[in-house]
């Protein structure tokens, strides 16, 4: 059946593939480590982040700056209790007082408003798309959600500039706030909840849409109606997706700078509480007049202690949240032994004969 | 494990695999327990039991198929043509040793370049050469006269039976001395069954050829040596009529007789 | 008596009920009333944007100039030309005033930073301008939609200053007392976006030159080579906590890194160096999960074949996860498109009209924020931009939904 060419031809193939089967082996080697080190050089990224905002971010309380004639290094007292970012210079101590401790408290106040409009809406509109809503609304309304993660931080900023800091204006004028200005922390909190919902809405329909529909048959079946099951049964089983969706949503909501700097103003200092003032937060704060800020002047630097303090909140966030959920969806699960020792901890605590009991 | 050495010496067969005290364990389970057995130049061995009892981990380690999986470890000697394969090329391996798998899985390329694909990566370019190469290769597989008049189309057009067929001639292509065959029709319906079996019949002429079933018919029909495997042993291994005319083992009786499967 | 307390219990079960039912109902009403604030608030931005900037938008805007041009123009007069026997009729349209002598009609308007101006809305085909010359003697030609920023005319009694402030009125009131222009200020043009939509693109293509063989190496190393071991689960762990950092603290980290490369305030490169930074874990996921769903009977076919593990990736696993290559690049421009907050610190906010790569300019996101977060808003621009991104990034969300359809099709084809 074979012809002679064939046979040729084949007998040529094996032969060049003894031929080169070294050199290939060598070359997957070498493509291999070439890829590898491509990742290596990706992941490295968040090494390099890191380390030049912990490097610049603790240089200004070493390095001695010259500005405005005076010379010295940052103060780290007022560092954690000033209520101005940028105060001057401090005879007596010969230090630059730059505050960023206020500055939490005001991003944490204002993060603090956003959730509390972002986090039942997220739930509820999830819960609706997931399982509520006749078939055509919910087609609109997750492509709606999708939409609106779509659109550009400064977009939202604009839209609050427009339309959400006039109409915040015109509520404080209705409470009787003769002065507000519109501009305010409410302002921000509200285009912070409408920036973070997309994020936490797509992945909690997503965990919705995964629960065991058995249960949900069960719960039927056992005679609850149908909105009960949906709240009590669908809600229960989706905690930890709901929970992560809460944790990715905070996590664009702290990061989020030019919407936020668009609406909230630029006070110079202090702390407030009123939502119908303005307020400055870390991420404005790094945003705020950065064209005047030069290089490597201790202005810029200050900048990287925020940028610092906001990734040591983000991840403290993070950690804590990430253990709640832990917590809180883990109640069939054997508890880790994280939790069982802080139960004991507190036991003792509250019982100092505990030890002495156990001893006996 | 005993096999019928003076049995086997009768033979006066080519050896194409010799296998040794071969021993495979996945991360802790061992799949496959001191298998020893000859594998004969230009026959079909069949390699049969129920599902699970490490036909096919044995298969994909002729061609050394099992690298691929990082929890896999194997011992013993498995001897290519008188030469260790442990210390062959995989990549020469592969060329002398092709495989088909059980499902068909052409790959979404024309069915021209699907064949061309092994000789192409073997760094073969001279056009004519190929061309000569894909039409043997499809006679060979019995699959040119259905498809020689849309080469350049796509290999995914063709109906199952097509399919394995095409990946039977792919393997084709590059001129093996033996193929692989991991439940080659468990996918088909019994129409291109009985073509592939009929293709199998008019390849062992020029090629060896194993071939892993779940079906003893088509073990009988096709076959020439059948090596039957339970829970990782080998149980028994013998010239197919022998085999399922006589069986040694009470455990290859049983399975023949359908008392468990 | 039992019969009472049947009964009774029966009442007790149907107010349990309908209190259930109450229940029920607003439980169902909330999360209809909360989901409707998702779409209200889609609504409210996209009717806010488009009303605004609707009329801004034109093909003049998207191509034209930031800078306005001015010319000072002035009546030659060493051309001995007889000037202005003649005067022109025109019924001028409501709030114009026409000034007969000149054949101009002004008109009272506000440019987008609120301010009052006078333009000159129309000119007549016959008017007797020929004798006017710019800065450099060469005749002018006046067009209807310029600014008019000052003038000074003068006639046989001695010149005349004419006050813009009062208005389209008092300016067509001088200009029909005096024939003669001493000096005359006009700007055309400005406020467009070329320069910003041309360095958006810029920031894309560099962007996505460094960005793409990167996340596609590192996607196929994750993908296709990596051992499930310790260093695996490291890296990839690292990659997935890029995506966790704010955008503004790599805007402040690449500013620190490329600047004192670069000098000055960034260009366009150290900015696409920062964006491919940012935008890298997002390729490598995208593209990690559609190698993710190529078979693997696939490339067990090509090795099986005698190809090399090299061949099998560039044979098989690439061509097969060019979908979700490009779903990746996509979402990846979408996003450069989108940034502002890391761009303001790498690559500037100032907005130029002749860009080039090694030139610190605007995008279109960082053009908004320099009109929004100056003194004044210039709404009208920033929401004709914002249309523009808008409708940009739903192009592309379709493109990338389209591919996904098809390569769903297919596989289920093939299935």
């Amino acid at each position: 059946m074979q012809s002679d060419i064939i046979k040729q031809a084949r007998i040529e193939i094996q032969r060049k593939s003894a031929l080169n089967a070294e050199k290939k082996k060598r070359k997957d080697k070498i493509v291999r480590l070439f890829f590898f080190f491509i990742t290596c050089i990706c992941s490295l990224i968040i090494v390099i982040v890191a380390g030049f905002i912990i490097i610049k971010g603790l240089t200004p309380f070493f390095k001695i700056y010259t500005e405005n004639g005076h010379t010295g290094s940052m103060s780290f007292s007022y560092f954690f209790t000033g209520l101005q970012f940028n105060h001057g210079y401090d005879q007596e101590t010969g230090t630059f007082m730059y505050g960023v401790g206020f500055l939490v408290v005001n991003t944490l106040y204002i993060n603090l408003i956003s959730y509390i409009i972002s986090i039942p809406t997220s739930i509820l509109t999830s819960l609706f798309i997931a399982r509520i809503a006749p078939k055509p609304l919910k087609k609109i309304i997750s492509t709606g959600v999708d939409l609106l993660a779509s659109i550009p931080s400064v977009i939202f900023g604009m839209f609050g500039l427009g339309v959400i800091v006039p109409l915040v204006r015109s509520i404080g004028r209705a409470m009787g706030l003769a002065g507000t200005s519109g501009i305010s922390l409410l302002a921000g909190a509200i285009i912070l909840a409408l920036m973070s919902m997309p994020t936490m809405i797509s992945v909690m329909v997503t965990s919705l849409n995964a629960i065991d529909e058995s249960q949900i048959k069960a719960s039927l079946a056992l005679g609850a109606s149908k909105t009960q099951t949906n709240f009590k049964i669908a809600l229960k089983n989706a905690k930890s997706g709901i929970f992560a969706g809460i944790i990715l949503g905070i996590g664009r909501a702290l990061g989020e700078a030019t919407a936020v700097t668009m609406v909230t103003g630029s006070p110079i200092y202090g702390i407030t509480a009123n939502p119908f003032d303005p307020t400055v937060t870390l991420t404005t704060q790094m945003l705020l007049a950065i064209g005047e800020a030069t290089p490597n002047s201790l202005n810029y630097d200050a900048r990287f202690s925020a940028g610092l303090v906001l990734l040591v909140i983000i991840i403290l966030i993070n950690f804590l949240l990430n253990n709640i959920k832990d917590i809180v969806c883990s109640i069939d699960r054997k508890p880790s032994k994280a939790i069982i020792f802080l139960k004991q901890l507190f036991t003792n605590f509250r019982n100092p004969c505990y030890d002495l009991k156990k001893l006996k | 494990m005993e096999i019928n050495s003076t049995q086997l010496e009768e033979n006066k067969e080519e050896v194409v695999f010799k296998i040794k005290d071969l021993n495979l364990f996945y991360s802790n389970k061992q799949a496959l327990k001191n298998i020893n057995m000859n594998i004969y130049k230009n026959k079909v061995t069949a390699l049969i039991g129920p599902s699970g009892c490490g036909k096919s981990t044995f298969l994909r380690c002729l061609n050394r198929m099992n690298d691929l999986n990082d929890e896999c470890k194997i011992t013993g000697l498995i001897e290519y043509e008188g030469q260790d394969i442990k210390d062959m090329n995989t990549i020469l391996l592969r060329t002398k040793v092709g495989m088909v798998f059980q499902q068909p899985n052409p790959f979404p390329m024309s069915i021209y370049d699907n064949i061309a694909y092994g000789p192409r990566c073997q760094g073969l370019k001279n056009r004519a050469t190929l061309d000569e190469i894909v039409v043997t290769s499809l006679k060979e597989a019995a699959l040119y006269d259905e498809v020689k008049d849309r080469l350049r189309k796509s290999s995914l057009s063709l109906s199952g039976g097509q399919q394995q067929r095409l990946c039977i001639a792919r393997c084709l292509a590059l001129g093996p001395d033996c193929i692989l065959m991991d439940e080659p029709t468990s996918a088909l319906d019994p129409i291109a069954t009985s073509k592939v079996e009929e293709l199998i019949a008019e390849l062992k002429e020029n090629y060896t050829i194993i071939i892993v079933t779940h079906n003893m018919q088509q073990a009988t029909r096709v076959s020439d040596y059948t090596a039957f495997f339970m829970l990782g042993d080998l149980i028994e291994f013998n010239k197919t009529e022998e085999f399922f005319s006589h069986p040694k083992e009470k455990k290859s009786y049983d399975y023949i007789t359908g008392r468990f499967s | 008596m039992t019969l009472k307390s049947l009964n009774n219990e029966a009442i007790f079960e149907k107010k349990k009920r309908f209190r259930e039912r109450v229940k029920d109902f607003f439980s169902v009403t909330s999360t209809y009333i909360f989901s409707s604030f998702t779409l209200i608030a889609l609504i409210a931005i996209i009717v806010f944007i488009f009303s605004r900037g609707y009329s801004t938008l034109s093909w003049d805007f998207i191509t034209g100039d930031y800078n306005p041009t001015t010319y000072v123009i002035r009546t030659d007069t060493e051309s001995d030309a007889d000037r202005l026997d003649n005067t022109f009729d025109y019924t001028p349209r409501e709030g114009e005033y026409f000034s007969s002598l000149w054949g101009i009609g002004f008109m009272d308007e506000e440019n987008n930073v609120g301010e009052k101006i006078v333009i000159i809305s129309y000119v007549d085909p016959n008017a007797n301008i020929n004798n006017i010359v710019d800065a450099d003697n060469n005749p002018f030609t006046i067009e209807a939609g310029t600014t008019v920023n000052s003038a000074l005319l003068y006639n046989d009694e001695g010149r005349v200053s004419i006050r813009i402030d009062k208005g389209a009125q008092e300016v067509a009131k001088r200009f029909d007392e005096c024939p003669y222009i001493l000096q005359m200020s006009l700007t055309t043009g400005g406020d467009g976006i070329r320069g910003s939509f041309i360095s958006t693109l810029y920031m894309i293509g560099i962007t996505m030159v460094i960005a793409l063989p990167l996340g596609i190496s590192a996607a196929i190393y994750l993908g296709v080579y990596a051992k499930e071991n310790k260093i695996t689960k490291m890296l990839r762990n690292m990659i997935d906590m890029i995506s966790g950092i704010p955008s503004i603290i790599f805007g402040l980290v690449g500013g620190i890194i490329f600047l004192p490369i670069v000098g000055g305030n960034g260009n366009l490169i150290s900015g696409s160096l920062t964006m491919a930074f940012m935008i890298l874990p997002l390729i490598i996921k995208t593209t990690q999960e559609s190698i993710k769903t190529i078979p693997k009977s696939l490339s067990d076919a090509s090795l099986a074949l005698g190809a090399s593990q090299t061949q099998t990736t560039f044979k098989v696993i690439l061509p097969n996860s060019l979908p979700g290559i490009l779903t990746s690049a996509l979402l990846g421009i979408s996003r450069v498109i989108g940034e502002s907050a890391a761009l303001i610190y790498t690559s500037g906010v100032a907005i130029l009209d002749t860009v080039s790569p090694t030139q610190g300019s605007a995008t279109l996101a960082v053009h908004i924020w320099s009109l929004m977060s100056g003194e004044t808003q210039n709404y009208e621009a920033s929401c004709a931009i914002s249309i523009i991104i808008l409708i940009i990034i739903l192009v592309l969300s379709i493109i990338i939904k389209l591919i996904s359809f098809i390569t769903e099709r297919k596989k289920r084809r093939r299935g």
